[in-house]
């Protein structure tokens, strides 16, 4: 059984994790166009590399941080996302009022 | 509207596990389960929890994953730097739960959980219980590695658990906390698991 270091339980069967996705910037999403939203959502670079990724340990339902090269498989360096994320990111839902065309 | 009060009616709560069918199993192992699923407890999350909870006279464990006995039957589970589960391992500390719950109504930063109705709990005793974890467990429970206090949130018998052990007067014991849609699979697996440590 292959062996992942999580940042708060310490080291834990592969089996107990979920994958979630590349960490890259956020457009925002008001201002973007949609392919750049798209972009951001769904697609990701398949490149050989050390990749930072969202990692999920679902018994304690921790999100955290880590680092894995694409082509030996091999987890380099796991973290808390508090040592990228120092504030709570809000989204602002209200939406943006059209002006209607006067007549 | 006022927010639900999670601890409302605990006369009400029935647990759904049908023990009826493990009975034969359960009575001939020297490790001894009891289903604490319908015992009151309470979650709490946010960074302002901490102190919300050391405001109202709870012990606070220091350390993410650790556990501590806070009264005689009053277990403080601290699972991540800011969520906080208390639990009443006998049922008898209902009401300082409930007056808990309602105390953080509106408190800013201080999310209640729903861990009461999302969670079963068992309590375990017995001096094998540790070796029968062995079995279903990939994290060492072993008292050497996993003293009083100790919390693991990890996988038992392939299903995401709690694990905590705590002493009251009759001895170490351990609580274990999983989804509670997985209580009677988990129940049998046990029993089964236990049942060679007779």
């Amino acid at each position: 059984m292959k062996i992942m270091h999580c940042p708060l339980n310490g080291p834990r069967n592969i089996s107990e994790f979920v994958y979630g996705g590349e960490v890259k910037p956020m457009p925002n999403p008001h201002t973007c166009s949609d392919k750049e939203w798209a972009e951001y959502v769904f697609y990701s670079d398949n490149t050989i590399r050390i990749i930072t990724e969202w990692w999920y340990h679902a018994p304690s339902g921790y999100w955290f941080i880590a680092e894995r090269h694409t082509a030996s498989d091999e987890i380099l360096k796991t973290y808390d996302p508090s040592e990228r994320f120092d504030q709570r990111i809000e989204f602002d839902s209200k939406p943006e009022l059209t002006q209607e065309p006067s007549i | 509207m006022d927010l639900f009060n999670l601890s409302a009616a605990p006369d009400l709560r029935k647990s759904m596990l049908d023990l009826a069918s493990t009975k034969a199993k359960a009575t001939r192992s020297s490790i001894k389960m009891q289903d604490c699923t319908v015992f009151s407890r309470a979650g709490f999350r946010g960074t302002g929890a901490e102190a919300f909870l050391a405001s109202h006279g709870i012990a606070i464990p220091t350390k993410p994953n650790e556990s501590l006995s806070c009264q005689a039957s009053l277990v403080v589970l601290r699972l991540s730097r800011s969520e906080f589960w208390i639990i009443s391992t006998d049922n008898s500390e209902h009401a300082k739960i409930e007056a808990l719950e309602v105390a953080a109504m509106g408190v800013e930063n201080v999310y209640p959980l729903y861990c009461q109705h999302s969670h079963a709990c068992f309590m375990l005793t017995g001096a094998e219980t540790e070796n029968m974890f062995s079995k279903v467990c990939g994290v060492d429970l072993r008292n050497n590695v996993f003293p009083v206090g100790a919390v693991a949130q990890t996988s038992v018998a392939r299903t995401g658990a709690i694990v905590t052990k705590q002493t009251h007067a009759q001895g170490d014991y351990f609580l274990l906390f999983a989804d509670i849609a997985s209580v009677q699979y988990l129940w049998e697996a046990l029993t089964d698991a236990a049942a060679e440590f007779v």
